[in-house]
């Protein structure tokens, strides 16, 4: 992502390479250090609107997931009154503290933990409470199914093939449709089976270990 | 008395190798997506001495033949019948050629059959999944400990386009769900290839 480069560069130059003095701690889930970018970031939100706050929220998760954001950020910078570089700042700021939060395994994100860390960097409340949000994984609401032979097509006369499509409605709204070849479904199948398994083996595990 | 003997296999005819090798470059352009593979190239490796004009009229044979044989899903029998037919037309190919073809067909069948089922899916297809299970070992709330949760990474994508990662989470309960439905859809699959 070229706007979060440009803002770690620029965060660097400023010379922020260190986490804040009077903080001794670090930066909890960001690691013993906060990144410079974090830090300029969470100096210049102060001055940025909620309304403003969460677009950019918005174009940092878009990011996240891989999606262009070029037109947003546009959009933004024409409608605030905000710097190219303090975008910058702000973007890539909010880029790397997502992606750490994301990086970890869910269990060991502690909602309260998460907010204090968000104090922590001089931001209020309620806007913790929107990041917190956005950041978990969607989960699978529906999962609709459908088994289709394909007869005869324009490259194989004589196709008989049969495929799986599937319709997978998630928790953050959003619907896919794909299609299943056999081959891999029958990896997706062992997969799950395997994850249950795994599951139960690890509950196990835990329940021996913890009694007294 | 004397065994009857068996007359020693005459080696390949000169003109097998070069066969062999442009059915591979047909088969490489129209079925396994690779265009660098020209008409010039094809004659400058395997057929120098030929003329242009009439190294296409053999590529167009060779293509036409091998296009009636993938798009039919010949099998050997079919095959056979196919080929024999075609010695013996006007114009047609020699029996050396339909043994070629036919080595050519067993060899390249399955991947070929693949490739053609590929070109009529157009829709975002399931590449692969990846996935891992996380587990709270300590937690100031006892209750929660113990909860395990899977992180699935599931790799969605269409031909020549880049791949879309879903990342999903599952308690257990989904993923029991999941594989219940998931046991659902080969129940109904079975029945449908004891049907056909």
């Amino acid at each position: 992502m070229a706007v979060a480069a440009a803002g770690k560069a620029a965060a660097a130059a400023y010379g922020h390479g260190e986490s804040g003095g009077g903080r001794g701690a670090g930066g909890g889930f960001l690691g013993p250090r906060v990144p410079a970018e974090v830090e300029a970031m969470a100096r210049g939100v102060q001055d940025v609107g909620q309304e403003t706050f969460r677009r950019l929220l918005k174009v940092t998760v878009n990011a996240l997931e891989g999606k262009d954001c070029k037109e947003s950020v546009k959009l933004i910078a024409e409608s605030s009154n905000l710097s190219e570089e303090q975008l910058a700042f702000l973007i890539s700021g909010m880029y790397t503290l997502l992606r750490e939060a994301l990086r970890l395994p869910l269990s060991t994100f502690k909602q309260e933990v998460f907010k204090e860390d968000l104090k922590e960097l001089r931001r209020p409340a309620s806007e913790g409470t929107a990041l917190m949000q956005r950041s978990r994984l969607p989960s699978v609401q529906d999962l609709k199914w459908r088994v289709d032979v394909a007869i005869s097509t324009s490259s194989l006369a004589r196709a008989l093939q049969p495929s799986i499509l599937m319709m997978m409605k998630l928790s953050d709204g959003t619907a896919h449709r794909f299609e299943v070849p056999i081959a891999k479904f029958q990896e997706l199948r062992y997969n799950v089976a395997l994850i249950l398994k795994e599951m139960n083996d690890l509950e196990k595990r835990s329940i021996l270990k913890i009694q007294d | 008395m004397a065994a009857p003997e068996q007359p020693p296999q005459p080696p390949p005819p000169e003109g097998s190798k070069p066969l062999s090798a442009l059915l591979g470059g047909i088969a490489q352009v129209a079925y396994y997506g690779n265009a660098d593979i020209t008409e010039e190239l094809l004659r400058g490796q395997l057929y120098p001495e030929a003329a242009p004009e009439e190294f296409r009229a053999l590529r167009a044979k060779m293509g036409g033949l091998l296009q009636s044989i993938a798009s039919a899903d010949m099998d050997l029998n079919q095959l056979e019948a196919f080929l024999t037919a075609q010695t013996k037309k006007q114009g047609g190919i020699t029996s050396d050629q339909a043994a070629v073809i036919a080595k050519f067909w067993k060899n390249h069948r399955i991947k070929i059959r693949e490739s053609l089922i590929n070109q009529s899916r157009w829709d975002n297809v399931l590449k692969n999944m990846n996935w891992r299970v996380d587990l709270k070992s300590q937690s100031r709330h006892k209750d929660q400990i113990n909860t395990p949760v899977a992180i699935v990474e599931m790799e969605l994508g269409k031909n020549g386009q880049e791949s879309e990662f879903l990342c999903l989470e599952f308690d257990e309960a989904k993923v029991s769900q999941m594989l219940k439905k998931l046991s659902e859809i080969e129940e109904s699959m079975s029945l449908l290839t004891q049907t056909t």
